[in-house]
């Protein structure tokens, strides 16, 4: 026989009373379990909110990445290269073409590691003609498609005008009633209209686009053009205000003319757009937080009341329990039993209450917790084998603790009063 | 050398309203195979001198002598120790422990004490009080002789000196109460000593060394 056996046969003997005061262990610990288990469960709903926001920003700003991209290219141009020297206010005049470039330059500009950044290269040979089959002043237009970037996709590019083909601008095939596929003859050479422009209300309405080459050859320039537009994709604010320096110094002997207003705008208010969905994203963070400020306190205040409540009605057990055991504490005692034996006695039978009180007490808050703040099947997910080891180690503490007292006033008895009771 | 020996014992309750004075300068001693009977009516005082023989309550004078040694000079601990291994106490109302079976009953002698080949001991005293029948049963469902021979095999567990039976026969019927007089008898033939407490004459006329308190 020994104090461990005697308290087990105890347990079994008075179960009601062993039921009662493991129930509160188990309320107590549940309450501390299932609230962690709750503030667990919060963080990572709070990561997975904000991992889902910053995941959709992304995408977001992917899109907007590719929408600017593209309102880029409609744009035109964000660099005209044009011969050093060159009139800018004779952009539209007879003697437009009075200067020239080298087309071998549209190479060199290719070939440079500075220009990264632009994807679309259109040589352009442009001169106002008198388009003498059709009796009308035009702009013609020589241009061709180069890629810059070598990944950019063919039909990404700046639209190519095919040998043998022409594009028309607006008010020219409106007027002159040109419909798509008709055969055109321009200076006596014979083209299709493959492209029919929409109406955008400048010189492009009277322009018409053929082939570089071609124009080279109608207007008697080979070899030569007099400007490049440089098609600008995406660039971030900073790069686009040093492009024009780095530009001059690859070509020399030419200017360059910026016309990145629209795009600065833009890339601004791209800037904008993700600084707004990174304030959404903090906003969000912040609201979690103090959400979980909020649960933390109240938890912080109720956790250790239940505690309390519960460790005091196990005081109240185990009072009652040494009341019930006077005689067992005065024969034992006359046996020879000290009277730290018999406080042993009261305070193994907290420590055992304790200990399954805890381990059943974690086990039901973790399933209480998990299944009010997420779904039973996430249960296994939020064990926390330290918050357990925990438990399991200071339950039985606090249990012996609140078993403390009537432990001493057993021990404390003495057995002459007991026994003597004649 | 005296088993026990009690000099000029004292008592003296003291209550709210009065002091009641239960010994007054009792002195008595038991040797080897004395079986000695104090005999009184209640309240004289017999379970005070039975508590106080036995380590349990301290007198306001006089001194104890256990084997010659002062009892309450011990310390707690070992005043303990000396307790369960020199001295059995019997009660009238049993004091069974009522959630262990008679065998667990009788080991629990052993809680307080160092004792070796234990269950041995324990089936042996079952067999001798004839109990082999009754060992897995509980106090509850044994009748007031059996429960008083477990009573009486838990004070012998530890094989004391000295036995100090309070009215052991005072629930028995008279073949029952014969079975415990005649074992603490035969315990004090074999070199011990009993200090047998009863209210009743007809019991105490039945032995030499008898005092009435």
């Amino acid at each position: 026989m020994n104090i461990l056996k005697l308290v087990l046969k105890e347990i079994l003997y008075r179960k009601t009373g062993f039921f009662l005061a493991f129930l509160s262990v188990v309320i107590a610990v549940s309450c501390l379990s299932g609230s962690f288990t709750l503030l667990k469960i919060h963080d990572l709903r709070t990561d997975r909110i904000i991992a889902e926001k910053e995941e959709q920003t992304q995408k977001k700003m992917k899109k907007l990445e590719d929408d600017y991209r593209k309102i880029m290219k409609k744009l035109g141009f964000n660099l005209l290269i044009l011969p050093k020297g060159q009139n800018i206010g004779d952009l539209y005049s007879n003697d437009y073409a009075a200067k020239y470039l080298p087309e071998k330059y549209v190479e060199t500009l290719k070939n440079s590691k500075l220009m990264t950044l632009i994807r679309h290269l259109v040589p352009i040979l442009q001169q106002k003609i008198k388009w003498t089959e059709k009796e009308r002043t035009i702009i013609l237009v020589g241009v061709k498609g180069e890629k810059a970037d070598a990944g950019l996709k063919e039909e990404n590019m700046f639209d190519p005008v095919t040998p043998g083909t022409l594009v028309v601008g607006y008010e020219l095939h409106k007027s002159l009633g040109i419909k798509l596929n008709e055969k055109v003859i321009l200076l006596g050479k014979s083209f299709t209209a493959v492209k029919l422009q929409e109406e955008r209300g400048n010189k492009d309405d009277i322009s018409i686009w053929i082939n570089l080459k071609e124009a080279q050859e109608m207007l008697d320039k080979k070899g030569i053009i007099n400007g490049i537009m440089a098609l600008e994709c995406y660039c971030p604010l900073p790069i686009i205000q040093n492009i024009r320096a780095d530009v001059e110094k690859i070509l020399p002997e030419t200017q360059v003319i910026e016309l990145s207003t629209d795009v600065v705008t833009r890339a601004e208010a791209r800037g904008r757009a993700e600084e707004a969905a990174k304030d959404a994203i903090l906003s969000e963070k912040a609201h979690r937080l103090k959400l979980r400020d909020e649960m933390e306190s109240f938890t912080s205040i109720l956790v250790p009341l239940v505690i309390l409540a519960c460790a005091i009605w196990v005081g109240f057990i185990f009072f009652s329990n040494v009341r019930d055991r006077m005689f067992e504490v005065g024969i034992l005692r006359a046996m020879g039993c000290s009277s730290s034996s018999i406080m042993r006695l009261f305070l193994y039978k907290a420590g055992i209450i304790g200990f399954i009180g805890g381990v059943v007490g974690y086990f039901i808050g973790l399933f209480v917790g998990t299944v009010l703040g997420e779904s039973f099947s996430s249960v296994l997910t939020y064990l926390d084998l330290g918050l357990f080891l925990w438990i399991v180690f200071l339950t039985p503490i606090v249990s012996c603790l609140a078993s403390w007292v009537p432990s001493v006033i057993a021990a404390g008895q003495d057995p002459a009063n007991i026994l003597g009771r004649e | 050398m005296n088993i026990l020996e009690l000099k000029s014992i004292s008592k003296t309750y003291i209550k709210s309203k009065c002091n009641i004075l239960a010994l007054k300068s009792i002195s008595l001693s038991l040797k080897p195979k004395d079986f000695v009977v104090i005999q009184g009516s209640s309240g004289c005082g017999k379970t005070t001198l039975l508590l106080i023989a036995g380590g349990l309550l301290k007198p306001d004078s006089g001194k104890v002598l256990l084997e010659n040694r002062d009892f309450y000079s011990l310390s707690a601990g070992k005043k303990s120790e000396t307790r369960g291994q020199k001295i059995g106490f019997v009660f009238q109302q049993f004091y069974l422990i009522p959630y262990l079976n008679v065998l667990d009953n009788i080991l629990s002698a052993s809680l307080g004490i160092k004792a070796k080949e234990k269950k041995e001991r324990a089936l042996e005293l079952v067999k001798h009080f004839d109990l082999e029948d009754r060992v897995n049963h509980f106090p509850s469902e044994l009748s007031t002789g059996e429960r008083q021979r477990v009573a009486l095999a838990r004070a012998v567990f530890n094989k004391p000196k000295l036995i100090l039976a309070d009215e052991p026969t005072g629930n028995l019927d008279a073949k029952n109460a014969e079975i415990v007089v005649s074992y603490l008898k035969e315990f004090a033939k074999k070199g011990n000593a009993v200090l047998f407490v009863t209210h009743s004459t007809k019991i105490a006329k039945a032995f030499k060394n008898r005092i009435k308190l």
